[in-house]
């Protein structure tokens, strides 16, 4: 299966997932994001993620290290919000998939762009 | 040795190109103020050409005159051609065949001058824009909204040079906006 996987080795298959091509960048997991509907998964990182972010262990190049630090960041952001949930599968020894997972979202307040325009409106009369 | 006409022939040389110019505004009816364009293009034609001049047959005036005889009948020519290439009518003017319509009623938004210039013609489409917009921004925390409103009259430039806080930071925050707007589902901002 061409740019996604599919695991079988466990006791459920997670089928259909959506994948990047892998390393994904802080944009793209955003981006990701802000198309998914509930229930869309993204594998975000295939590795050990507590040590291939680690800056000690050298196993990454370092601004492909840097990269990876954000992304792991911002899904972690991401379900600290409520957006996703964070999971991760063991495809080997010390090799995982890192998964995110698109939640509902939350209700937001409305009338916030009437907010921004007419503090625009107020900055541009004040001048 | 090329012909190098002396200060008072040259404003000899002027006042003529000013008096054919005023003959091209009164020959094509165009505005006054085209008279010192038409005088250099007039000028520009007489000194690309005088080194064909030769003093022996002739004077200075007769050449530059019959020069630009030449040039303002080209000039006269391709104003004329290009104003018979456009039609010029009002919007306001009525349509013929309907005389309760007139001719603005019968544009599209998306053939109007909005559309050419490339503003969004789609009202429907303005609309739903506005919704996800309201949408998105209501999921940025409260202390971005003041930046988002200064972004709408100021560059990120203007901003960061009335600022007090460096640059960096300003970048920083404005990065972070993008990507929190990508989240929200608005990717032109990223």
């Amino acid at each position: 299966m061409k740019g996604g996987w599919v695991f079988t080795n466990m006791d459920t298959a997670i089928l259909d997932l959506r994948t990047h091509e892998l390393p994904i960048s802080e944009t793209m997991l955003c981006a990701w994001f802000g198309t998914a509907v509930p229930g869309d998964r993204l594998a975000y990182h295939r590795g050990f993620l507590a040590i291939d972010v680690s800056p000690l262990t050298f196993k990454l190049p370092e601004p492909e290290r840097r990269m990876l630090q954000r992304v792991a960041d911002r899904a972690l952001q991401l379900a600290e919000a409520g957006l996703i949930h964070v999971v991760q599968r063991r495809i080997a020894e010390d090799e995982f998939a890192y998964i995110a997972i698109a939640r509902s979202r939350p209700p937001t307040w409305s009338g916030a762009l009437e907010t921004v325009l007419k503090a625009a409106n107020r900055e541009g009369q004040s001048k | 040795m090329p012909f190098s006409p002396s200060r008072a022939e040259l404003n000899a040389l002027q006042r003529l190109a000013d008096l054919m110019a005023l003959r091209i505004i009164r020959a094509c009816r165009i505005p006054s103020h085209e008279r010192e364009d038409l005088r250099q293009d007039l000028l520009a034609d007489l000194f690309a050409r005088l080194r064909g001049f030769d003093p022996e047959r002739g004077n200075l005036s007769t050449f530059a005159f019959t020069c630009f005889g030449h040039r303002a009948s080209q000039l006269i020519g391709r104003i004329l051609r290009g104003r018979a290439s456009m039609m010029p009518v009002s919007l306001d003017d009525p349509m013929p065949g309907a005389p309760n319509l007139t001719i603005g009623d019968g544009l599209s938004e998306a053939d109007g001058y909005g559309a050419l210039l490339g503003q969004p013609v789609d009202a429907l489409a303005a609309v739903d824009r506005r919704l996800d917009l309201d949408r998105a921004l209501g999921t940025l925390p409260q202390e971005a909204l003041p930046l988002c409103a200064e972004l709408i009259e100021q560059s990120p430039h203007e901003l960061a040079k009335a600022s007090p806080t460096s640059r960096a930071t300003l970048y920083r925050r404005l990065h972070e906006l993008r990507l929190r707007l990508l989240i929200a589902g608005i990717p032109a901002s990223a």
